[in-house]
């Protein structure tokens, strides 16, 4: 959007209702815009509706002497394309803007490797496991840094929703989610869980606290680990104890099964002929349908491995981690 | 009392419907359209007062944030079965089975529905479907959110209620498909000689709208509320992740049927809106074949719309942007339709009796429920509004600002040729009126809630909403208070209401030709189908008499 | 039909015998057949959405696991199913034919055909309790109570039986149970109807001028047939 037509935004944005969060994530400004943008249209035709209302019955009121209506067409072409068109007009422009906005929203700003989060939720509250194995009940971020959330759920659908972010995802069991931006200003800001999902569901809250550099994040990082163990350690005692480590190596030595070293992200050819890029939906695919996807130059005999949420959450930042 | 306008032999008047049959059995075996409508209409009207006690639960407990007035589950369970009970049990079959059931024959000249057994079948099957709601109350009630999503509805620590919930739905909604099924039978094959499509009054346009959707959308509902209750029991791994299944399929088939739900609730609404707009200004509706056309666009395009539930559901982006477009298109056809409300009213002679004033409410509190629908098709502003009271203020502008008044405006309009009697215009003025001032009240605050970032469903709430929150149960009093006096109104009408001409309003669509309230065939003499909104030939005698046909058709 | 007309104007005599069944509300029995079909067709669409869902659950699941469904249906026997799908197509047949006989008045035939229908449906049920039993019998059930028997997987084909036995196949019995479960139901609703229309052919209610029953019945019993046409393939066959 050109500096004018943000300025102008932002000035029909002060004027209009307020109680918007303040803003700290690189789309919240977008956010916002396109917001500005539907009050106005909206309060026009509001306006226009109510205030006709309001004049054709002062003006058109039944009176002793004005009993019958005055003579008038019963309909109009001409209007009824008129009053279609333009909101179609507009329909089309807040459709354009909203889903360019959307796109930023969806996509990560192009940058170095990405802050990535393993998010967790559960009756009722929020876990987060970030890079470097540290967990916490805060979301920790760096302000500037593109970053990722990968969100699980070990219950029920709970929905992330940081309103300072201008973002919400839910998290879903059984599947792995994403949220992605980059937070904008150092500072606090509260989470809250925005899909209901039980007694405690509305004392389900956090906070995502955005450290002004990397520096702070990393000092923060050292700081004794969080109960329990990292994601990584997890994953490594899944893999060992699971029945993985008898078919899939971590050396590079194809065994009975793919080796599990350098295929995160990779582009996996399948039996037949497909690839599929190594992700953490791919992995979760393998682990529960195995017979799903074949990789190629090997036998489908891996049967499926239940594993709970968070042991499978392990597992994908074990191989992501035996990465080049 | 001389049943005027009746089409009978001038001076032999005809027992009315009130009387034809005495007894409890004659009215709970009946086959008689009128008499369906009125029983729906007694079961719906409680549906309303239970659904607003629990509403009132609600709003006094969060007049802290803290909450305090009862325990997070019991709040919980208050706002599923407000949530069920006044979708199921009060504004998706109000309009349709309390007003239609009783209106549709006499609109268009027939003695009764295509099929007055299966009428009579689908009001006990509300009636059914409505007891094991309450039901639910008995064994401990339902704490899922009125939306039921698994996993957390059919974890088996929610106990049986979700099975009596979800068998209540199924019930409700079989009554629902049998009631589409017999709206379009008569309106499209039982309308009186003379009386083509572009003749029909705009009710019943709405109606067949409305009936297209309860028969295409509801059996997707039907059938996800038996898987639910299938996966509850056994396990099936349809919809609960540790057993295989998918829960957001369960959102998929959910919304499929509650998105076009929602048109269920105001097509109606709307065809109300037509009739009241047109009357109230003696002038024909501006537009007609538009409006007409706009009901059926409705339909069809709502059926298209439904992942805009599931913005955030983790589906992909382009079904995201795909729902996004077509949700934003469905808005049109509403815009189409109050633009020609407004141009109705130009030049005309506008009478301000309560069935007008409420209709005047809508135009400006649906005009806001429309337009805050903007906010959440656009994808943009949807994701942070989603799960907020942004959204349960939209809503509650459309069903509530929508339905609920059009429902109010119609009952009011219909009432004499319901009952025989006039209500009382004070009253009904002054309720219609703090029904608005309330409305506002209680709403207008939700919607800054949900922008500074308060969730739904939230029995605490962060203290900076207090006041928000404040000024919402306080015009939750006043909403109420108006509803009390609306309601109080009516049913003193019974008793000291004055009688009613066949024609008080000097409308033309035919069951004004019937008499107040009419016999039991409705029309001793089969009607010809005439212009619905031609007022050029009436005139209006006295309040008793009302007003009659200057052609000397009919007393 | 609601009330019936049960005499002409003013000598009492009776009326031909279509108009018994005249509703009041109906100003001629053309307009109340038309209306009639109208209505069951409407009804009909109603079920072809109600077991959309399912189809569409069908769907879901067989993209997300196909593995899973090629696999699960060697459980199922086709030649069974083929029967099935024989014994309810000729049932769509003696269905389309007792409405011919209601329309020519032809009694006897009638009854025959009605008969006929009815003791097809029957098959079709005792083979469904065939092939039920047999998958009980042998663990295989739906959801997490699906494990099956050594003996049953040793009829699978060899291709098969050298798999893994997946850990959801419990997921394609449901989904097998909940539909072929609900299609029965139908068809014994069917059975139910066709008993009534016997009971109301017995005395002498069909001919000529009122054959509307006979006719939305057997539409009824055309869908349900059509459903398990298209159940068959999806679930014996590929």
């Amino acid at each position: 959007m050109s500096l004018l037509a943000v300025r102008i935004a932002d000035v029909l944005l002060a004027a209009g209702p307020g109680y918007l969060p303040e803003r700290a994530s690189s789309v919240a400004p977008s956010v916002d815009h396109v917001f500005a943008f539907l009050f106005w249209v909206s309060a026009f035709f509001l306006a226009l509706i109510v205030s006709l209302t309001i004049l054709f019955v002062v003006r058109y009121r039944s009176r002793p002497s004005r009993r019958d209506p005055e003579p008038s067409p019963s309909h109009d072409n001409r209007l009824e394309i008129l009053w279609s068109a333009i909101p179609l007009v507009l329909v089309f422009a807040i459709f354009a803007a909203s889903t360019k906005v959307y796109y930023a929203m969806t996509e990560l700003e192009p940058g170095d490797s990405p802050l990535r989060v393993q998010v967790t939720g559960r009756k009722w509250s929020w876990w987060f496991d970030h890079p470097s194995g540290k967990g916490a009940n805060q979301l920790h971020l760096v302000a500037g840094r593109p970053t990722e959330l990968v969100l699980a759920s070990t219950d029920v659908i709970h929905s992330l929703y940081v309103p300072a972010f201008r973002l919400k995802q839910d998290a879903v069991p059984g599947r792995f989610t994403k949220m992605v931006f980059t937070p904008t200003q150092p500072g606090t800001y509260p989470i809250l869980c925005a899909e209901y999902c039980g007694t405690n569901h509305s004392t389900m809250g956090a906070v995502a606290v955005v450290h002004p550099d990397q520096a702070s994040f990393d000092e923060w990082a050292k700081e004794g680990l969080a109960p329990g163990a990292s994601l990584v350690e997890v994953g490594q005692q899944v893999y060992a104890e699971k029945g993985c480590v008898a078919c899939h190596s971590v050396d590079g030595t194809p065994g009975v099964g793919p080796s599990f070293k350098g295929i995160w992200g990779k582009e996996e050819k399948l039996a037949g002929g497909n690839t599929v890029k190594v992700d953490e939906a791919y992995i979760r695919e393998s682990i529960v349908a195995p017979a799903a996807k074949i990789t190629a130059g090997f036998d489908n005999v891996m049967p499926p491995i239940p594993l709970e949420e968070r042991e499978m959450q392990g597992i994908v930042a074990y191989i992501q981690s035996l990465k080049d | 009392m001389h049943s005027g306008g009746d089409l009978t032999v001038p001076g032999a008047p005809q027992e009315s419907y009130l009387k034809h049959g005495r007894g409890l059995r004659s009215w709970l075996f009946t086959l008689d359209h009128k008499r369906i409508g009125i029983m729906y209409l007694v079961l719906i009207v409680v549906s309303l007062i239970l659904g607003g006690v629990f509403a009132m639960v609600l709003r006094f407990h969060l007049w802290n944030p803290s909450g305090g007035l009862v325990s997070n589950d019991t709040y919980n369970k208050m706002f599923t079965l407000h949530g069920a009970v006044m979708i199921f049990l009060f504004v998706i079959p109000g309009i349709p089975s309390a007003l239609g059931n009783f209106i549709v024959p006499l609109q268009v000249g027939a003695k009764d529905v295509a099929f007055p057994r299966v009428n009579l079948l689908s009001f006990w099957l509300f009636a059914a479907g409505a007891v094991l709601f309450i039901a639910t109350l008995v064994v401990g009630g339902l704490d899922t959110g009125w939306t039921i999503y698994p996993p957390y509805s059919l974890e088996s620590s929610r106990g049986l209620g979700i099975l009596l919930a979800l068998t209540g739905v199924f019930l409700a909604g079989f009554s629902s498909i049998l009631t589409g099924v017999n709206f379009i039978a008569t309106i499209h094959r039982m309308r009186a000689p003379g009386m083509g499509w572009f003749d029909l009054p705009l009710f019943l346009w709405a109606l067949y709208a409305t009936g297209i959707i309860q028969i295409f959308a509801t059996p997707v509902l039907g059938i996800t509320v038996a898987l639910g209750f299938l996966e509850r029991l056994f396990h099936l791994g349809i919809f609960m992740p540790e057993y295989g299944g998918d829960p957001v399929l369960f959102q998929h088939f959910f919304w499929f049927y509650s998105h076009p739900a929602v048109y269920i609730m105001i097509l109606p609404a709307m065809g109300i809106v037509s009739e009241v707009v047109s009357v109230f200004s003696r002038k024909p509706i501006f537009g007609y074949r538009f409006i007409a056309r706009s009901s059926i666009a409705i339909a069809v395009i709502g059926f298209l719309v439904w992942g805009h539930h599931m913005f955030v559901s983790g589906q992909s982006k382009w079904v995201n942007v795909i729902f996004s477009f077509l949700t934003l298109l469905v808005a049109i056809p509403s815009a189409i339709k109050t633009f020609n409300w407004l141009a109705t009213m130009y030049k005309g002679a506008i009478v301000l009796k309560t069935p007008m004033l409420y209709v005047l409410s809508f135009f400006g509190i649906f005009g806001v429920g429309g337009l805050t629908g903007l906010f959440l098709g656009a994808l943009a502003t949807d994701i942070p509004l989603h799960d907020t009271y942004f959204v349960v203020a939209h809503f509650h502008f459309v069903m509530v600002g929508g339905v609920l008044i059009a429902f109010l405006a119609g009952l009011h309009y219909w009432w004499p040729k319901m009952t025989g009697r006039m209500y009382d215009e004070r009253l009904g003025r002054a309720s219609a009126i703090l029904i608005f001032l309330g409305f506002n009240l209680t709403f207008i605050p939700q919607f800054f809630a949900g922008l500074a970032g308060m969730p739904r469903r939230y029995a605490t709430y962060a203290v900076e909403h207090q006041a928000l929150n404040r000024f919402s149960t306080a015009g939750a009093v006043v909403l109420t208070l108006g509803l009390v006096i609306a309601l109080w109104g009516l049913v003193a009408s019974l008793r000291r209401g004055a009688r009613a001409p066949a024609n008080p309003w000097g409308a033309a669509s035919l069951e004004w030709s019937a008499a107040s309230p009419p016999a039991h065939d409705n029309f001793a003499i089969a009607p010809r189908g005439r212009k619905p909104y031609d007022f050029t030939g009436l005139r209006r005698v006295s309040d008793e008499a009302g007003w009659v046909h200057a052609e000397g058709e009919g007393a | 039909m609601s009330e019936r007309a049960t005499s002409g104007a003013s000598t009492g005599e009776a009326l031909p015998a279509p108009a018994r069944f005249l509703a009041h509300h109906f100003s001629s029995m053309e307009a109340q057949s038309e209306t009639s079909k109208l209505g069951i067709w409407l009804f009909l669409g109603s079920e072809v959405l109600f077991f959309s869902g399912l189809f569409t659950a069908y769907g879901v699941y067989r993209a997300n696991h196909y593995a899973l469904f090629r696999y699960a249906h060697h459980f199922l026997d086709w030649k069974m199913g083929a029967l099935n799908t024989v014994v309810l197509v000729t049932s769509s047949l003696s269905a389309a034919w007792s409405v011919r006989c209601a329309q020519l008045g032809q009694r006897r035939a009638l009854n025959l055909t009605l008969v006929l229908t009815l003791l097809l449906a029957g098959t079709f049920l005792v083979v469904k309790y065939f092939e039920y039993s047999h998958k009980l019998h042998n663990g295989i059930a739906w959801g997490a109570a699906c494990h099956p028997s050594e003996h049953i997987l040793a009829t699978l084909p060899p291709a098969a039986r050298a798999q893994p036995v997946p850990s959801d196949l419990g997921t394609f019995f449901s989904i097998y149970y909940l539909m072929t479960g609900l299609h029965g139901i139908h068809v014994l609703v069917g059975m139910g109807l066709y008993v009534w229309l016997l009971r109301r052919a017995g005395r002498g209610d069909f001919g000529p001028g009122y054959y509307v029953p006979v006719d939305s019945v057997a539409l009824y019993w055309h869908l349900v047939d059509m459903i398990w046409i298209f159940l068959f393939p999806l679930f014996y066959l590929i």
